[in-house]
């Protein structure tokens, strides 16, 4: 793709990012960046135009009538465009507790957040329509996908409220986002995907089978991939509050290889069920992250739009 | 090392809880948060360091600060030996302060307070100065210093008691803050005398009843290093009432003596009587009031005069108590100085354009003098009276030679009179009164004339010399009448209308005086009867007329000032006809005859009131800066009485005052203990990885 070599040299440094405090700006400042690196949106018809004109029948919303072809040729004609989209998007964030963790400064959940106000922005950009479902054990929050005045400043609303900081159950979210959205959406799941692949993986599994397309966005602290963090002292489980005593430096060997483990699973987990896997080290600049994220699967975007429009 | 409150030593198992702290702090204090701990495997720290006490010097801080303050609150003091009261160090210069006054008088507390002044005496080292000082209204010098100090040192008890053996409580009032300010008086003497540096001390020996006057004591500049020692005597009968004079209640049966039964809180006798008898001959006069007054209780008792008890002395007599002193209040009641008014002039007694009118209306309803209308025909007719100042002559018509013989020998042997120059021809009535010539009747140019120039050194307008009353400007004489004086005349000119001329005069003649008044009272001719100042000018002059302002005829033991009114006077007891007037005011209560100048009355000297109150003293002496001694005002332990052991390790440790050290150190300890902790705490921000271990 032509737009790999637009890409900016160095991305928006995730420190200057996070200094900025409205998640709004954030979101603005990542994409306006992305849209100044890019110079054209390297998806051709990833929102939808102008499609066709039909003739005015007695009920037609008379806001969609082409005034201007009525004042030209004296004949009625709905203009059907912009206001369908073929794009929905839902947004499932996790805010369970284990997303508190933060080594640089501010955390996992964080990053998610602005991660998802980013990718909404983007798309409300382009007209589709982005809803969004923030879980922890279950969904706690939901928005449908719409559009409207003042969705997105709702949904920022949602993502700004500070996390009630429960237990992940990530499969029984997903049993729930399936239940939400009957129609055929991009899903995309911000969350860690530390929780053992056997809870998330048939729900997971369920969701991709009723050809949604679904991308996961693994967000990790660099503490987590490398165990370069903290001290002797007794450890604390975020979520379940398991304390036992932990040197780091004794416990890294151990750690970094089941951890590794872990992800060749959710990995092999993910091609199995036909998932896009996206790494998110809360470190990495952000609008990387959302570049990657359109690029990765830019074929398979455009055959599942070419599906539905069939 | 010892301890007043050992108890308070348990404290120090406080120490335990910083050695805990610092030993479990460190296993305590980190706690890391993290999401992946399903990767993990424990790893135990290594137990060599657990059992490190961390920051030992912090730990030793803080243990020293919970000893401290353990050590200070157990009262520790080094045991030594008090030094005796008997062998000061420096000599001291002790005044002893012995209240004589009415309540002294008590059962037993007159021995008692003379023994606490021979064993002060006898205590006193042959260095010590001493001074006795009696206090009974004022103050007297029982045993002064010289002459204990010339007194060999064996014999000073005996001086002592030789000055204290024949004396009695008086009745004077307790005036304490007297005779303590005539000690600390004392004090100087004493120090101008030896040049040396001596423990000065006063000591008052008294009952400190509510009674007692301390005040004056307020703002009394005290020597450094001196104190004043209370040492309270205790009676062997704690209650007592009191009988207090309150006045003359007139009844419709006559006179009635008002008194007041004042019950003390501790009395146990509540049955009282109350007998009215006479003050000469103590035959009782009328029947006995019973009544019963609780204790804390106070009953007010009229006592009926008899018809011809009335004007004798007597005295009002309280039984039933057991403490005699306050039960007895003498009652005499002046007679009113009756006067006649002689009016001569003519004119109706009910005719309201004549002076007569309002002059007569004016006298009315005065108690003293009580003065009885006279018209001038009867006054004629009627015998000269025998006795001196007991007519008082208005003159406001021409008299004829008779009448102004007999007025002029009258006003001679002390009787006043007034002339209204209400004619011209009256001014040679006057001057014939005063039997000089020269006299000139003048008139005043204003026609309306006011007093232009008044003397309020006069006894005529002394009355009005306050501010508030010299205004006379608003009194306007419509028909004046001047008078020219020859240059050799015994008239004083008192008022001057406002063209200078004379217009109130008074001249003396024998014994009696003469005012003569420039116009007539008249209203048509002058405001002057109208005005507010007529009457209260009138009654000035008929007070004088009559031999001065109505005194007082009772007063307390100690007051005797206001019985004389500030002129000189002599007494003698009633009981005592044949005795001699003395100079001297009397100690005692009772009836007496005060002579001033030529009038005798009868007056009576009381129990001073406060007496009867025995109730303790409330008065905070410190908050008069007073520097009392240490030992409580309630402890009536006699002065010589060994300590307990208590006692002395209390006073002991009162004086080391060990504890205040070692709380000082403790702050100063707590100080360190600050900045150590933050020095630390600062070190750890700046590097937290050691912090950590």
């Amino acid at each position: 793709m032509p737009a790999t070599a637009n890409l900016p040299a160095q991305g928006i440094d995730p420190q200057a990012l996070f200094a900025i405090k409205d998640l709004e700006l954030r979101a603005r400042v990542v994409v306006e960046g992305l849209w100044s690196g890019l110079h054209r949106s390297p998806y051709a018809g990833f929102s939808v135009e102008f499609t066709e004109y039909r003739q005015y029948s007695q009920g037609d919303d008379l806001r969609y009538l082409d005034w201007k072809l009525l004042a030209r040729s004296d004949r009625h004609y709905i203009k059907k465009f912009e206001d369908e989209t073929n794009l929905r998007c839902l947004l499932l964030v996790d805010t369970s507790r284990s997303m508190l963790l933060g080594s640089k400064g501010w955390t996992k959940a964080d990053y998610a957040r602005t991660l998802a106000a980013t990718f909404a922005y983007f798309l409300g950009q382009q007209r589709d329509v982005v809803g969004l479902a923030l879980f922890d054990g279950k969904v706690r929050d939901y928005l449908p996908p719409r559009w409207k005045t003042g969705h997105f400043r709702h949904m920022l609303a949602l993502l700004e409220r500070p996390p009630e900081g429960r237990d992940t159950n990530l499969g029984h979210a997903l049993e729930e986002a399936a239940n939400l959205s009957r129609k055929r959406s991009l899903i995309l799941v911000l969350s860690d995907f530390l929780s053992p692949v056997s809870e998330w993986e048939q729900p997971l599994a369920r969701l991709a089978a009723a050809r949604h397309d679904v991308r996961a966005v693994q967000i990790l602290d660099p503490a987590e991939t490398n165990l370069d963090f903290g001290e002797a002292a007794l450890w604390e489980d975020l979520e379940s509050s398991r304390k036992i005593y932990v040197d780091p430096a004794q416990a890294r060997a151990g750690y970094k290889e089941r951890f590794e483990a872990h992800q060749a699973e959710v990995r092999a987990a993910l091609e199995r069920r036909g998932v896009a896997h996206q790494l998110a080290i809360t470190n990495q600049p952000l609008d990387f992250v959302l570049l990657e994220l359109l690029q990765a699967n830019a074929p398979r975007r455009a055959a599942a739009r070419r599906r539905t429009q069939l | 090392m010892n301890f007043l409150s050992p108890w308070f030593l348990l404290g120090a198992a406080l120490i335990a809880g910083p050695i805990l702290a610092h030993l479990i702090r460190r296993a305590t204090k980190t706690r890391v948060s993290f999401s992946a701990m399903r990767f993990l495997n424990p790893s135990p720290p290594k137990l060599d360091r657990r059992n490190r006490v961390q920051h030992p010097w912090l730990l030793l801080l803080r243990c020293l600060i919970v000893g401290f303050l353990a050590l200070a609150f157990a009262r520790p003091f080094l045991k030594q030996e008090l030094p005796s009261a008997n062998t000061p160090a420096i000599p001291q210069s002790v005044v002893a302060v012995l209240d004589e006054s009415a309540t002294m008088q008590r059962t037993g507390l007159w021995d008692a307070a003379r023994k606490k002044v021979y064993d002060l005496a006898d205590n006193l080292g042959p260095h010590d100065q001493f001074a006795l000082i009696a206090s009974s209204g004022g103050a007297t010098e029982l045993v002064s210093r010289e002459k204990w100090m010339s007194t060999p040192a064996a014999e000073r008890g005996t001086l002592v008691r030789a000055a204290l053996a024949d004396r009695q409580p008086g009745w004077g009032p307790k005036n304490l803050d007297t005779a303590i300010e005539a000690a600390a008086g004392e004090w100087e003497q004493m120090a101008e005398a030896t040049n040396a540096v001596s423990k000065k001390k006063i000591v008052v020996i008294s009952d400190f009843t509510n009674g007692a006057r301390v005040t004056g004591l307020a703002g009394l500049p005290w020597p450094k290093g001196s104190e004043v020692d209370l040492q309270p005597v205790n009676p062997t009968n704690a209650g007592d009432a009191g009988l207090q004079w309150l006045g003359w209640t007139d009844t419709d049966n006559g006179p009635a003596v008002r008194v007041r039964v004042v019950q003390n809180a501790k009395s146990t006798a509540t049955a009282m009587s109350v007998q009215l008898r006479d003050a000469a001959t103590n035959t009782a006069i009328g029947a006995p009031q019973k009544l019963t007054v609780e204790p804390k209780d106070a009953q007010i008792v009229l006592l009926p005069v008899p018809k011809e008890a009335v004007g004798k002395p007597m005295r009002a007599e309280l039984s039933g108590d057991q403490e005699p002193y306050d039960n007895t209040v003498w009652v005499v009641r002046p007679a009113p100085r009756d006067m006649e008014l002689v009016y001569y002039g003519g004119q109706a007694a009910n005719d309201i354009k004549h002076a007569r009118y309002y002059l007569e209306r004016a006298v009315l309803g005065w108690k003293d003098p009580a003065v009885k209308l006279v018209a001038a025909e009867d006054a004629a007719q009627a015998p000269e009276p025998a006795k001196a100042a007991a007519q008082f002559f208005v003159i406001a018509g021409r008299l004829d030679q008779a009448e102004l013989e007999k007025v002029r020998r009258q006003i001679q042997n002390g009787s006043f009179a007034i002339v209204l120059l209400n004619d011209p021809a009256m001014v040679d009535t006057a001057a014939a009164l005063l039997g000089e010539t020269g006299w000139t009747a003048v008139k005043p140019t204003e026609k309306n004339a006011l007093f232009g120039q008044i003397d309020f050194q006069h006894p005529l307008f002394s009355l009005f010399a306050d501010p508030h009353y010299s205004d006379f400007t608003h009194i306007e004489f419509w028909q004046p009448q001047s008078v020219k004086l020859p240059e050799k005349t015994a008239a004083m000119v008192a008022a001057k209308f406002d063209d200078g001329s004379p217009a109130v005069m008074e001249a003396p003649l024998g014994k009696g005086r003469v005012v003569i008044w420039g116009g007539d009272w008249a209203p048509v001719a002058s405001q002057w009867v109208l005005s507010t100042k007529f009457v209260p000018w009138l009654e000035t002059l008929f007070e004088r007329a009559a031999g001065g302002a109505a005194r007082l005829a009772i007063a307390e033991i100690g007051d005797t000032d206001k019985l004389l009114g500030g002129q000189p006077g002599q007494w003698r007891p009633l009981a005592n006809p044949t005795a001699a007037f003395v100079e001297t005011a009397p100690t005692l209560p009772g009836v007496y005859q005060l002579q001033q100048g030529d009038a005798i009355r009868t007056v009576a000297l009381e129990v001073p009131a406060a007496a009867t109150d025995i109730s303790p003293m409330p008065t905070d002496w410190e908050k008069l800066g007073v520097p009392l001694h240490a030992q409580p005002l309630t402890a009536a332990a006699p002065l010589a009485a060994p300590l307990g052991q208590d006692q002395t390790a209390s006073v002991i440790e009162a004086r080391q005052k060990l504890w205040r050290w070692l709380l000082l150190g403790a702050v100063i300890l707590l100080a360190l203990e600050s900045i150590y902790s933050l020095v630390l705490s600062r070190r750890n921000d700046h590097n937290p990885n050691e912090a950590a271990t």
